[in-house]
C-alpha cells in the first residue's frame, strides 16, 4: 500500500489529507482519481475506517484516492464552529486541485457519505470537471438533518441537568442570536443552519452533467427498494436523472454512523455494488442501469 | 506545529499518527506524551477531544503523539468485523500494548526521548496502564474514564444500574412533552428498554436495602466482574515508582465503577499506593466530555498534574 499523509493549504489553513496511489497501473486507470468527502462531526469519527478500507480497495484497482479532513474537523486546522457548508465546499474544491497537482489525473470523481455526499454534489455541480459522483446515503434535506441532530443536545441536557431546559426551537433561536449549539461536542453555528436553508439541492443536482450513483442505505430489508420508498436518496436520484446519467441502488445498511454494538470496517454489499458501478464506468460503452436495483440479501 | 508520522508496529503494520511538537512559550518538557485511542475509535477521539488536548499540550512544551492502532483509523492491519464488546474485551486485556510500545520506540528513535507519559480514555486508559506495567520508559499514566469491570463476550451485556438510572431520568424529563406521549401511545417507544431499566433499578434498590451491597447483586463482592488484569498492571506500575492521574467524569458509569470496585475497597485501603496517584473528578462531564467546560477542566487538570507530579 502506498499511502502518503500530508497537509495542503486552503485559504491560509492547513488541511490534512492522505493520498492513496494506484497499485496496478497496467490495465488500470491511473488517469482517474477520487476524492472522498466525509460526513459531519461525530459521523466522520465513526465511519473513518470504512473510508480507509474503501480507498484501499479503489487504489488496488488502479485509481488514485485523496481523503481529507474539512477545516475544523479531524486533523485539519481550525475549529468546527468556524467552518460552514461554504467552507466545506471550498475544501472539496481545494482537494480536487490538490489531487490534480499531485497525481496528475485528468478525470476526477467524488465519493461522499451522508452530508459528505451532499457536499460532493454541491462541489461537483459547480465544476464541470467532475466526471463521477458516488453518493452513499446522501442528505437531501440539509436543514432537517441539522435540526434533527439537535436531539443530541437534548440528550446531553437530560444527562447533565436531569431535565430539558431548552427545546430544539429554543436552541435554534439562541443559535440565531449568536450562541452556538453543542451537538455531541461539536458547536453548530447559525451560519450552518442559514446556509442549509438557502440551498436548493434540486437546482444543483440538475446543473450536474456527469454520471452519478446514488445509494440508499436502508435501515432494514423491509425498507430496501420498493415502489413506496420515497427516500431522500430516491428524490436526489430523480433530480440527477432529469439532467444526466444517474443510477439508484437501494441496499440494506451494514454499518452505522450512529453508536453501534457492531464493528464493520468492510460493508461488503455497499463496496461490491459501488465497485461494480465504478468498473462499469470505465467501459467505453455505458452500462444501462437506469432503474433502481434493490439488493436485499 | 504538527505533522503526520508513520512507523511500523511489532507485527509489521504501518501505523499512522500525528506528532505535535512544542511551539509555544513553554520550555520543552524533556519527555513525550502519547494519547491512546478509545477502543476502535481513531486518533482524534470523540468530538476531536485529543486534537484539542494535544494542541494545548504542545503549546505548553510537550511533544505529543496521537496514533491509530492496527486495524483502526488510517493504520494498516485488520480488526475483523464483529461485536464491539468482543473486541473491547481484547482491548481490556492488552490488545494494543505492542502497538503502543512501537510508538514509544518511534519517539525514542526519532526524537531521542526516553521518558513518557501515556494518556488514554476508556479502553485507551487500560492500554496505557498495561503498557506502563511492562515498559520502564513510562513514568506516568493519565487514566481517563477507564472501566474497572471486564466486558466478557461470553455473557450477555450487563445493564448497569447506573445506566438504568440514566434511562429512567430521561423518561422522567420527557413526561411533560406531548410528543413523547404521542410516541408512547403510537407504539414507537422502546417498551422493552423501559421495563428493563425499571426492573434493574428496582432490583438494585432491593439489593441495597436487604444486603447492603452497592453492586446490585446480593452477596457480590469486588472480584466478580472486576478487571484483575488492570489491578495487576496498576500494582506493577506504581510498585516501580510510576505515577497515575485518575480522571473521572461525574456523569459516567466508570466513575461509579471506580469508586465501588477500586477506590473504596482497594486504593484507599492500601498503604503502598499512597502518594502514587491523584484523582480528578470532573463535574457535569460525561464519558466523551461533550461540554466545552468539561474539556477545559480536563485540559487544565492534566496540565497541572504534569507540572507538579
Amino acid at each position: 500500500m502506498d499511502e502518503h499523509p500530508f497537509h495542503f493549504s486552503c485559504n491560509g489553513s492547513r488541511i490534512f489529507a492522505i493520498l492513496h496511489s494506484p497499485e496496478q497501473r497496467a490495465g488500470g486507470e491511473s488517469g482517474k482519481g477520487y476524492i472522498f468527502c466525509a460526513p459531519l462531526g461525530e459521523e466522520q469519527v465513526r465511519t473513518r475506517r470504512i473510508f480507509t478500507t474503501f480507498a484501499r480497495e479503489l487504489a488496488r484497482r488502479g485509481s488514485w484516492v485523496l481523503r481529507f479532513d474539512y477545516r475544523g474537523e479531524g486533523d485539519s486546522d481550525g475549529h468546527f464552529e468556524d467552518a460552514s457548508l461554504e467552507t466545506r465546499v471550498e475544501d472539496v474544491r481545494a482537494a480536487i486541485s490538490e489531487l490534480r497537482r499531485r497525481a496528475g489525473v485528468e478525470r476526477v470523481g467524488l465519493l461522499g457519505l451522508r452530508l459528505g455526499g451532499t457536499l460532493a454534489l454541491l462541489a461537483g455541480a459547480e465544476r464541470g470537471e467532475v466526471e463521477d459522483l458516488v453518493l452513499w446515503a446522501p442528505i437531501v434535506d440539509i436543514y432537517g438533518y441539522l435540526y434533527s441532530a439537535l436531539r443530541a443536545n437534548l440528550a446531553t441536557q437530560t444527562l447533565v441537568y436531569r431535565e430539558i431546559r431548552a427545546t430544539r426551537d429554543e436552541l435554534l433561536e439562541r443559535c440565531r442570536r449568536g450562541e452556538p449549539v453543542n451537538v455531541q461536542g461539536f458547536l453548530f453555528t447559525w451560519a450552518l443552519f442559514e446556509q442549509a436553508r438557502a440551498i436548493d439541492l434540486s437546482q444543483h443536482a440538475q446543473q450536474y452533467r456527469g454520471r452519478s450513483l446514488v445509494i440508499d442505505l436502508a435501515r432494514s430489508t423491509r425498507d430496501v427498494g420498493g415502489d413506496g420508498n420515497r427516500s431522500e436518496a430516491r428524490c436526489l436520484y430523480e433530480w440527477l436523472a432529469a439532467s444526466g446519467v444517474s443510477d439508484l441502488m437501494s441496499i440494506q445498511r451494514e454499518f452505522s454512523w450512529e453508536e453501534t454494538p457492531t464493528w464493520n470496517p468492510r460493508p461488503e454489499r455497499l463496496f461490491s455494488q459501488t465497485l461494480e458501478w465504478v468498473d462499469a464506468c470505465r467501459q467505453p460503452k455505458k452500462v444501462e442501469y437506469g432503474t433502481p436495483r434493490p439488493v436485499s440479501e | 506545529m504538527e505533522h503526520p508520522v508513520q512507523f511500523l508496529s511489532e507485527a509489521g503494520h504501518r501505523l499512522m499518527g500525528i506528532l505535535h511538537v512544542p511551539h509555544g512559550p513553554g520550555r520543552p518538557a524533556g519527555y513525550g506524551l502519547v494519547l491512546l485511542n478509545i477502543g476502535l475509535h481513531y486518533r482524534v477521539c470523540h468530538n476531536r477531544l485529543f486534537v484539542k488536548l494535544a494542541r494545548a499540550l504542545s503549546r505548553e512544551g510537550y511533544h505529543v503523539l496521537r496514533f491509530d492502532t492496527h486495524g483502526v483509523g488510517d493504520s494498516e492491519g485488520e480488526i475483523e468485523a464483529g461485536s464491539v464488546l468482543v473486541h473491547f474485551d481484547r482491548v481490556q486485556r492488552g490488545l494494543f500494548v505492542p502497538d503502543t510500545r512501537a510508538a514509544l520506540d518511534h519517539l525514542s528513535r526519532e526524537l531521542g526521548l526516553e521518558r513518557f507519559v501515556l494518556a488514554g480514555l476508556c479502553g485507551g486508559a487500560l492500554t496505557a496502564i498495561h503498557t506502563a506495567a511492562e515498559d520502564r520508559r513510562v513514568q506516568g499514566v493519565i487514566f481517563i474514564a477507564g472501566p474497572m469491570t471486564v466486558t466478557s463476550p461470553t455473557e450477555d451485556r450487563e445493564f448497569h444500574p447506573w445506566e438504568a438510572g440514566q434511562w429512567l431520568a430521561g423518561y422522567r424529563a420527557r413526561l411533560r412533552n406531548p410528543r413523547a406521549w404521542a410516541r408512547l401511545v403510537s407504539g414507537k417507544s422502546d417498551y422493552g428498554m423501559m421495563v428493563r431499566a425499571l426492573a434493574v433499578k428496582m432490583h438494585h434498590r432491593w439489593c441495597q436495602m436487604w444486603t447492603g451491597s452497592a453492586l446490585g447483586r446480593p452477596g457480590a463482592a469486588p472480584g466478580g466482574h472486576f478487571n484483575t488484569h488492570y489491578l495487576d498492571s496498576f500494582q506493577r506500575f506504581v510498585g516501580r515508582g510510576g505515577k497515575v492521574l485518575f480522571v473521572f467524569p461525574e456523569l459516567d458509569k466508570t466513575a461509579e465503577e471506580f469508586e465501588i470496585y477500586f477506590d473504596k475497597p482497594i486504593l484507599t485501603q492500601t498503604r503502598a499506593f499512597e502518594g502514587k496517584y491523584e484523582i480528578l473528578r470532573i463535574e457535569r462531564a460525561n464519558h466523551s466530555f461533550t461540554l466545552a467546560e468539561s474539556q477545559e477542566r480536563l485540559r487544565d487538570g492534566v496540565l497541572t498534574w504534569l507540572r507538579t507530579a
